[in-house]
């Protein structure tokens, strides 16, 4: 076919291609150069004509090179179009003041619209109001910079339904400004602002709750405290029909072991906080208070330290059930007034009371440098209620193991785990 | 001679409140135990006592009810529920674990101790 074409003689002008334009193009360039030999021999002649069949077979060759190549870009072009078109997400090139140049089907389907009535228009027309101005500044932002850009924003509802789609946008090629368009990619995003708008409002909603719930905490610490303070003030009404020496005494002793009590709730609601007790703030104040119930003839120092811990409020309030009755029987017994302290101790009468914790327990330790405990008390067969609570409550509260010693002084070493349902084993 | 009691109550003043009333009636008391898992390692190594006077809301992992549905899987030792709760489920389910008629707190001394002479006749009546 080739061939046929080849020695058929035809006109370049019939050649797929060329034109009657190019041909007469082409003589105006010949006689312009001037090169138009008439005089030739017939030799010279045959190898010209040799020379232009030779030239325009090489031209044809060209040209269907060039037809092959062609076709093969368009198919290209189309094959890329077509992956444009059906890719699942959206593609669009606009430029500075929105206008939309070209958007694949699954942009126009994001939009809500059909395509034909978004190419050329601008994509403002898609958005409500107030995203409007998000996205300008946002072009202004594509096409201000080489990095790629983001913007999430919500478009015109899909019925009732708000939508909201993140764009990407990077500007294309180094037209002005004025001419200048950027590629944008958009996703769907409505489920997951969706799902962080539940997320937020849950949140919001538990916020309120717990703020309600320590509130209500706050106000039944306060009030068991005012209760228990009720009751102390009651005792003391009671008190003044029994002036007796053992009256006095079981009221204060009775009226400490309240104070105790109500001062956990104090401690937890001037702490702010419900799930456990600062034992720093809760054993210091204890300490005081029942220092200042006593009347000594010589001052007696408290030393305390809480150990910085914080300690759930069931095991706080036993510790502190503990503390009072041992601090109580020190301040009773430990220093009477025919013991000199400073003259046998070298140290002035001091009470101790220290919470430390190590890997595996706590120890609390409440001490004295008083005269000790009488030859032969056996401090876990007493049967006064002061210490039957001691050795009952440090046992069955805490699963502690106590160890006391003696003279000098006294100290009562209490060792309970850390974990509250775990046995310790004595060694 | 009169009866054991076993005494489940995490709170300790209230147990050993309980157990001075129940010595002073002239009961035996077996002991005094802060959670169901001490109950149920004491049962396990101990004598059965002849009643069981079990809190709801204890200490540890388990509650009095789950406790009790326990110690009746494996004995016929009898429970007599102490509690704080006006929550009807839990009233409910320990319903089905004791027949008994519970003791709410706060009670008195002769609350207890009749509540405690009535579960001990009838534990003696009921044929198991």
């Amino acid at each position: 076919m080739k061939k046929k074409n080849r020695s058929s003689g035809k006109e370049p002008a019939d050649v797929p291609g060329a034109s009657s334009g190019i041909r007469s193009r082409a003589e105006k360039l010949l006689q312009e150069k001037g090169v138009y030999e008439t005089s030739m021999g017939e030799p010279d002649l045959r190898a010209l004509v040799h020379e232009l069949k030779v030239h325009q077979i090489e031209l044809e060759m060209q040209n269907e090179e060039l037809f092959r190549s062609k076709g093969e870009l368009e198919e290209s072009r189309q094959k890329f179009r077509d992956l444009y078109d059906f890719a699942p997400v959206g593609y669009a090139s606009l430029d500075a003041d929105g206008t939309i140049w070209d958007m694949n089907l699954a942009g126009a389907s994001l939009l809500g619209e059909a395509r034909i009535n978004l190419v050329r228009k601008r994509f403002q027309l898609v958005l409500p109001p107030e995203s409007i101005p998000a996205f300008n500044e946002f072009s202004a932002r594509v096409l201000s910079s080489d990095l790629r850009q983001t913007l999430e924003i919500r478009i015109h509802n899909l019925g009732e339904f708000p939508r909201y789609i993140q764009i990407e946008g990077r500007a294309m090629g180094e037209e002005s400004m004025k001419h200048r368009r950027f590629r944008a990619a958009f996703f769907d995003i409505t489920d997951r602002i969706n799902a962080e708008q539940a997320l937020r409002e849950k949140e919001e909603k538990l916020t309120r709750s717990v703020i309600e719930k320590e509130a209500l905490l706050a106000e039944i610490h306060h009030r068991v405290k005012n209760n228990l303070t009720a009751l102390i003030s009651l005792l003391s009404l009671e008190g003044t029909y029994e002036d007796t020496p053992e009256g006095k005494r079981l009221k204060k002793d009775l009226q400490n072991r309240a104070r105790s009590m109500a001062l956990i709730h104090d401690t937890l609601y001037k702490t702010r906080m419900y799930a456990s007790v600062d034992m720093d703030v809760y054993l210091k104040t204890l300490a005081g208070q029942i220092a200042c119930s006593f009347e000594m003839v010589r001052p007696v120092r408290t030393i305390v330290n809480g150990g910085g811990i914080d300690l759930d409020l069931a095991r706080a309030t036993t510790c502190g059930m503990i503390v009072n009755e041992l601090i109580t029987n020190s301040f009773k017994y430990a220093f009477p007034d025919s013991f000199e302290c400073e003259t046998g101790r070298q140290d002035s009468s001091t009470v101790g009371v220290f919470l430390k914790k190590d890997e595996k327990e706590y120890t609390l330790t409440v001490s004295d440098n008083g005269v000790g405990l009488p030859a032969g008390f056996e401090p876990k067969a007493a049967r006064s209620l002061g210490l039957k609570l001691v050795n009952f409550l440090a046992k069955h509260q805490l699963r502690a193991i106590i160890d006391v010693t003696t003279n000098p002084g006294t100290l009562f070493s209490i060792r309970f785990p850390l974990d509250p349902n775990f046995h310790l084993e004595r060694p | 001679m009169k009866a054991t009691i076993l005494i489940v109550e995490d709170e300790g003043l209230i147990a050993l409140h309980i157990s001075e009333i129940l010595a002073n009636a002239g009961y035996m008391v077996a002991d005094l135990l802060p959670s169901g898992e001490d109950a149920l390692e004491y049962l396990s190594k101990t004598p059965p006592p002849d009643l069981i006077l079990m809190d709801i809301g204890l200490a540890g992992r388990m509650n009095g009810i789950e406790t009790a549905r326990r110690i009746r899987e494996n004995s016929d030792i009898h429970v007599l529920f102490l509690t704080a709760y006006s929550d009807q489920i839990r009233i409910r389910e320990a319903g089905e674990v004791s027949t008994f008629e519970r003791i709410r707190k706060p009670f008195t001394e002769k609350d207890l101790i009749a509540a405690v002479e009535t579960a001990l006749i009838q534990t003696k009546r009921r044929p198991e």
